[in-house]
């Protein structure tokens, strides 16, 4: 039997609908503050570690290391928020009790072991990318997107954005990149 | 063998072995190959970095909708527990207070019922344009619904000295994203700058007002309406009345 309120799919939210974001995003708040809790940051820095965690499983989901749930959404979350928690602890220079170890590995830690944390520095020639890209055209910003994050192929790309042929998204995608490299070097040279 | 090609397949995740010997020969060898690959790979790289801001950004506005619809239970405190509750308690006798003092209308009812996110009617965007200007990604980003990065591209365009048109879309995109307060300021600036959307902005105005509870500016934001412009004349007279 179906029930009405249907569950979100990997693919729901790989499609990057806002409505399947905003869904798994309440749907999972209450759990994971409840399971916050026990480690006694504020609420504040609760919620803020929520939404890291949640961008943090989104980008994983999007980069291909979460390929089927094998557990529920929550489970993910609860794993890295407990990493983000501890890091957060250490910062703040509280000392982690026993009680929390990390070597005590629960079911979520050993799910999202292989997942990327960290998040390091964008180097100073990456800041200037960044500014550029931002400068991009709408669309330039949206093909660039599918193929270098979400992993989209030529081929998908021209499917999915309605374009005739993949030596269209080719040209296009080189126009893109051609700009982008030619305002960086304007740039440079002032 | 194709340079470009061998890029995109190492980038698609469609190396085979073969090619992955040549391709890491050629990052060794050839130092052009290597400053193209350095640059896909930053490139890869800013751009997880800009997915992932605009995400958390979408996440602190469901926040900021969560917490406006249930203030109640808001118990953001860092207090100790003691404090929190007796906090939790003002509240409560607050909420009562106001409550059984104001209870009347259902001010995220009358929101949710009228408002709805005015179309873009100044900016053309089509197909063909390809067009790289920034009014083009906010209007791009707005009629895709994308209200976080519409909000930045306005922004920016208000840095360049663009208003009028600008605020009252800013505060269209603030209203979809439940940041009522950023939205009246920019309401308040089309009504007191610009020529364009005066009457629109009276309207926009009394719902943000609305949403945040405001109603003795909501009221008065709506009359000045009624006796200033024929826009949702109708509409506005209707929620006087529930107001009342």
């Amino acid at each position: 039997m179906k029930e009405a309120k249907t569950e979100i799919t990997l693919e729901d939210l790989r499609k990057g609908s806002d409505l399947a974001l905003k869904r798994v995003y309440e749907e999972n708040r209450d759990k994971f503050l409840n399971f916050a809790r026990r480690y006694h940051l504020s609420d504040e820095e609760n919620i803020d570690v929520y939404q890291d965690a949640y961008v943090i499983f989104y980008d994983n989901v999007m980069n291909g290391k979460v390929e089927s749930f094998t557990s529920s959404i929550a489970t993910y979350l609860f794993g890295i928020g407990k990493y983000l928690i501890f890091e957060r602890m250490k910062k703040n220079k509280k000392k982690v009790s026993s009680k929390y170890d990390l070597s005590i590995v629960g079911q979520e830690d050993e799910l999202v072991n292989s997942f990327e944390m960290e998040e390091q520095e964008l180097t100073p020639e990456q800041v200037l990318l960044k500014r550029h890209f931002g400068g991009l055209g709408e669309q330039c910003q949206e093909l660039l997107t599918l193929f270098y994050y979400r992993g989209y192929t030529i081929q998908e790309i021209m499917e999915a954005r309605n374009y005739n042929t993949e030596n269209v998204v080719k040209a296009a995608k080189s126009r893109c990149m051609k700009t982008l490299r030619e305002r960086i070097q304007a740039n440079k040279a002032h | 063998m194709d340079k470009e090609q061998l890029l995109y397949q190492y980038f698609a995740n469609q190396l085979t072995e073969d090619r992955q010997k040549l391709f890491n020969e050629l990052l060794e060898n050839d130092p052009d190959f290597k400053t193209q690959f350095e640059f896909e790979k930053n490139l890869k790289r800013v751009i997880k970095k800009n997915q992932k801001e605009n995400l958390k950004q979408k996440l602190v506005g469901f926040e900021k909708e969560i917490k406006s619809s249930d203030q109640n239970s808001n118990s953001k405190s860092s207090f100790k527990f003691w404090s929190m509750a007796a906090s939790f308690a003002l509240l409560v006798a607050l909420g009562w207070m106001a409550y059984s003092t104001f209870s009347g209308p259902d001010y995220d009812e009358l929101y949710a019922s009228n408002f709805e996110t005015y179309p873009n009617t100044v900016y053309t965007i089509t197909r063909s344009d390809g067009g790289q200007s920034l009014t083009r990604d906010a209007f791009a980003a707005y009629e895709a619904n994308d209200h976080a990065r519409a909000v930045t591209a306005f922004l920016d365009l208000k840095k360049e000295g663009e208003t009028g048109q600008v605020d009252f879309y800013l505060a269209q995109s603030y209203l979809n994203l439940g940041k009522d307060k950023e939205a009246i300021a920019a309401l308040k600036s089309v009504i007191v700058g610009s020529k364009e959307f005066k009457a629109e902005a009276h309207w926009y105005l009394a719902l943000a007002y609305l949403k945040s509870k405001d109603e003795v500016n909501a009221v008065a934001t709506l009359k000045s309406l009624v006796e200033n412009f024929d826009y949702k004349k109708e509409k506005a007279q209707t929620l006087l009345k529930a107001l009342d």
